[in-house]
């Protein structure tokens, strides 16, 4: 039975925005797509999705290279919330940079799931819904 | 018979004829002088010596007792006969208690002659036995001196009587000081030392039985505790029988002699002592047959002979054939006191030669004249010499052929040495001729002395000083120097001076100024590689991978015309993205490139108004103010392409970023501080917040106002590059909302 996901992407870039959510209606029927050029509002609606309905999680795909809050920042304040939300949001980071130091900041921080670099291809999106569903 | 000298006293001629007559008719032979006063009596005394004196008795005004008393006072030993014409009983027997030998009647005159020769004879008897007894009394204190002298005291003990006789010297010695204590054997033995005296007694009691010989010797406690030698020599007479008369001798004081001996056999024991434990080798040779008398366990441990092994040689047989000929030159030659003979060479037993230094005595033992030979080894020190020589000539050989420059001073630093290095040193940069004896001070120009002094006076204190000092000559060329201030110290390691060492180092400067230049160039590189590589992970990856996203998007051909004209506009601009990616990488390569640019001279209000025509239309359409004032400085000799990018970044930065409904106002001023020119560039925009982006704002493709579409990131990183290029700074003061304030220094030669 295939259940709704909330998918939540934030980046700076309105291009990469449209895009994927493109292309995450096009794979996954039902999906739940939020947008956010503004990392600052990106990060209150995380902060309050442990009042969302249902028991599924949200995936959250990160950019790291925004002005006024950038992916790090964005990680030191998540790691801040209640368990309860840290439990419900999968952080993925999805950025264009193949820089090696990213991707290694990446996996040492223990919120994030994966680092995915750009663009969001459909076999990465179809195994993130599998692993959702399972 | 001898011929008499008679005084007759008589005033009657009558009588004195008699009597002459008496005298003559006896056969008496005699001169008689006559006399009749007082004072021709005590004249005659004075004039003349008489056997006697014949007085009678009743003269007038004088009579016999008075002449009595007269010769009497004079103390004259002349007998005195009376005449007298009657007496009385009492008279005669006061005469003769007064002196007189006898007295003679007037009437009875014919016995005068036999009482004059009765007289004569008594006197003459008389006076030789005092003659005698005087003798003897001289003798005796003769004999006492010499005791006294000799140290003698005599003793002898009469068995008859049982008395014992000691001498003074026999007191003295015994240090009886008073004649209170009986001279007897207990007494003398008394005073012997308690451990003689068992000893003593038996020797006396052994005498008496035996030969009667007496001859030891014992100590004596003196008063003050000390204790004193006495030698003791005696002889028992015997009579015929062989019964034993008397015994006698003398006791001497040895002490002294005692004394002598004993430090005699102290010094030789000293002597000894030295010789044998002196740890130079010591020799004692005949001076006659050269042959070793003895020698002491240094020589033997030396040379390694043994004791007998040395005895068979003579001081020949240790030398080497070359030298023997100087040694039998030398060897009559007498020493006076203890002298230096010289360095020599000696053979040990093994056949090695060594170098000694030969101090020599001339002394006289039972032997015969011998020769005390002190040696010292100095085979080791020769070597030592002859090495610090040759090191010393290396040194100064060294000290002369180095290019460094060197300059010893004493500790009131005078010059004590320098070499050649260090005099073209101080004749090129210091002006001056390097004098030994001269004080260092007067050698450093006056701004530079305090510090040279101080450097010399740390060295003084033991620390070493190190810095390097540049020379300019009049083409401007440096020429570099190292200086080192050394301590100088002696074997006690106490700072006896100070070294200077001075060594150009121009080349090795020169060389690390471009090795330097070569670093920061390098590292320059490397961080625009990283620059490079973080655009092309970054800024180059973004827009390819929209572009591939997109493009992948539109093949799958789900999509409806609606969204593949906002799919095609998306790819459109993520092309455009990144082609300026392309140009803002070109433009940073261009500001290493354009280094190579020349400098001219630039006038700040120049490009100004050049930026002011080129945005004109832009400026009018936001109401856009730009006041400037260079009135302080306008002109730099700098690049003009850089200087002119600085202002149009900041320009455009503070247009792009203005605040919504307010017109943009840029101040921009210049002023001299110090060598560099200070530009500000202040306006009224929306500002950053410093506190929490400060250490980004200049960083590469960093945006703050994500709602300013036009920003990339890269005007800021360019001025900052460039400002730093130039050799300049930039800071920023900035608040959201109040502005924003660039100050940026730039030198200005």
């Amino acid at each position: 039975m295939e259940v709704r996901t909330r998918f939540v992407v934030i980046d700076d870039d309105k291009l990469n925005n449209k895009i994927c959510t493109a292309t995450l209606e096009k794979l996954a029927a039902n999906a739940d797509v939020k947008t956010f050029i503004d990392p600052l509002l990106g990060f209150d609606y995380i902060a309050q999705q442990d009042k969302a309905t249902g028991d599924d999680a949200t995936v959250v795909f990160l950019d790291i290279n925004m002005p006024t809050l950038n992916g790090w920042e964005f990680l030191a304040r998540f790691d801040l919330l209640d368990e309860a939300v840290k439990k419900r949001v999968k952080l993925y980071i999805l950025s264009s940079s193949v820089d090696k130091r990213d991707i290694d900041r990446a996996r040492s921080d223990k919120n994030v799931v994966h680092y995915l670099v750009k663009p969001l291809t459909r076999e990465t999106i179809r195994l993130i819904t599998y692993s959702q569903n399972r | 018979m001898k011929k008499l000298n008679l005084l007759l006293l008589e005033d009657e001629s009558m009588d004195a004829y008699l009597i002459r007559k008496v005298l003559e008719k006896s056969g008496m032979l005699f001169d008689m002088e006559v006399i009749d006063s007082r004072h021709a009596f005590i004249a005659a005394l004075e004039h003349n010596t008489y056997d006697l004196i014949i007085a009678d008795h009743s003269l007038p005004q004088f009579d016999a007792i008075e002449a009595m008393e007269i010769t009497k006072k004079k103390k004259l030993p002349v007998p005195f006969i009376l005449i007298t014409g009657s007496v009385s009983e009492e008279f005669a027997v006061s005469a003769m208690k007064n002196g007189a030998y006898d007295y003679i009647l007037k009437d009875r005159l014919q016995r005068l002659p036999g009482a004059v020769s009765n007289c004569i004879d008594k006197y003459n008897l008389e006076r030789d036995r005092r003659q005698y007894y005087d003798e003897l009394q001289a003798r005796e204190q003769v004999m006492k001196e010499a005791e006294k002298l000799a140290g003698f005291g005599s003793w002898k003990t009469d068995f008859t009587t049982q008395i014992t006789y000691w001498s003074d010297e026999f007191y003295r010695i015994l240090e009886y000081d008073d004649r209170e204590i009986t001279p007897c054997f207990e007494n003398f033995l008394s005073k012997v030392h308690p451990d003689d005296r068992d000893r003593v007694s038996a020797i006396h009691e052994q005498a008496y039985g035996g030969n009667g010989i007496l001859r030891y010797e014992c100590r004596m406690r003196c008063k003050n505790g000390a204790v004193k030698y006495l030698q003791a020599e005696g002889a028992v007479a015997r009579d015929t029988g062989g019964k034993m008369l008397s015994v006698g001798g003398f006791i001497r004081d040895i002490t002294a002699a005692r004394e002598a001996e004993h430090q005699l056999a102290e010094s030789e024991k000293k002597y000894r002592n030295i010789f044998e434990n002196n740890p130079i080798p010591l020799f004692v040779i005949d001076r006659n047959t050269l042959r070793f008398l003895d020698v002491n366990e240094a020589a033997i441990r030396h040379y390694g002979y043994t004791k007998e092994e040395f005895l068979l040689k003579s001081a020949l047989d240790i030398r080497p054939e070359e030298e023997k000929a100087r040694y039998r030159g030398l060897e009559r030659k007498a020493a006076t006191g203890f002298s230096s003979f010289g360095v020599w060479t000696h053979m040990k037993k093994d056949g090695s030669k060594i170098k000694v230094e030969i101090c020599a005595d001339d002394i006289i033992t039972e032997k015969g004249n011998a020769r005390l030979i002190l040696v010292n080894d100095v085979t080791e020190r020769l070597k030592a010499e002859q090495q610090l020589q040759q090191s010393e000539a290396n040194l100064r050989t060294l000290f002369n052929n180095t290019e460094t420059g060197y300059v010893l001073l004493n500790p009131q630093f005078d010059i004590v040495s320098f070499n050649e290095p260090a005099a073209i040193f101080t004749h090129d940069h210091l002006h001056a001729v390097l004098t030994e004896g001269a004080n260092a001070a007067g050698f450093f120009p006056a701004d530079a002395r305090a510090g040279v002094m101080r450097a010399i006076q740390s060295a003084m204190e033991g620390i070493s000083k190190h810095y390097e000092i540049s020379f300019s000559d009049l083409n401007e060329n440096d020429t570099w120097f190292s200086a080192f201030y050394h301590p100088v110290r002696d074997n006690e390691k106490n700072v006896i001076g100070v070294c200077l060492a001075v060594t150009n180092i121009t080349e090795r400067k020169m060389l690390e100024i471009k090795e330097k230049n070569v670093t920061a160039e390098l590292i320059d590189r490397n961080r625009d590689l990283e620059q490079f590589a973080y655009i092309i992970t970054h800024n180059l990856r973004a827009p390819v991978a929209n572009i591939t996203d997109i493009s992948t998007t539109i093949l799958t051909g789900t999509l409806n015309k609606e969204e593949e004209t906002e799919f095609m506009e998306g790819l459109n601009t993520a092309i455009r993205k990144l082609d300026g990616v392309i140009i803002d990488l070109n433009n940073i390569l261009q500001v290493r490139y354009k280094m190579n640019e020349h400098k001219e001279r630039v006038s700040f209000s120049q490009v100004v108004n050049d930026i002011k025509l080129s945005i004109r239309n832009y400026l009018d359409k936001e109401l856009v103010e730009i006041k400037s004032d260079f009135s302080e400085i306008d002109e730099l000799s700098t690049l003009k392409s850089y200087l002119h990018s600085i202002f149009y970044n900041l320009i455009s930065n503070s247009i792009k970023y203005r605040r919504q409904h307010i017109a943009p106002v840029i101040e921009i001023t210049s002023r001299k501080v110090d060598n560099s020119v200070e530009l500000v560039f202040k306006d009224n925009s929306m500002g950053i917040d410093i506190e929490k982006k400060g250490d980004q704002v200049f960083g590469l493709y960093k945006r703050f106002h994500p709602e300013s579409a036009e920003g990339k990131g890269m005007g800021l990183y360019m001025v900052k590059t460039q400002v730093e290029t130039l050799g300049g700074k930039i800071s920023i003061k900035s608040q959201v909302d109040q502005g924003t304030e660039f100050k940026i220094h730039l030198p200005s030669n």
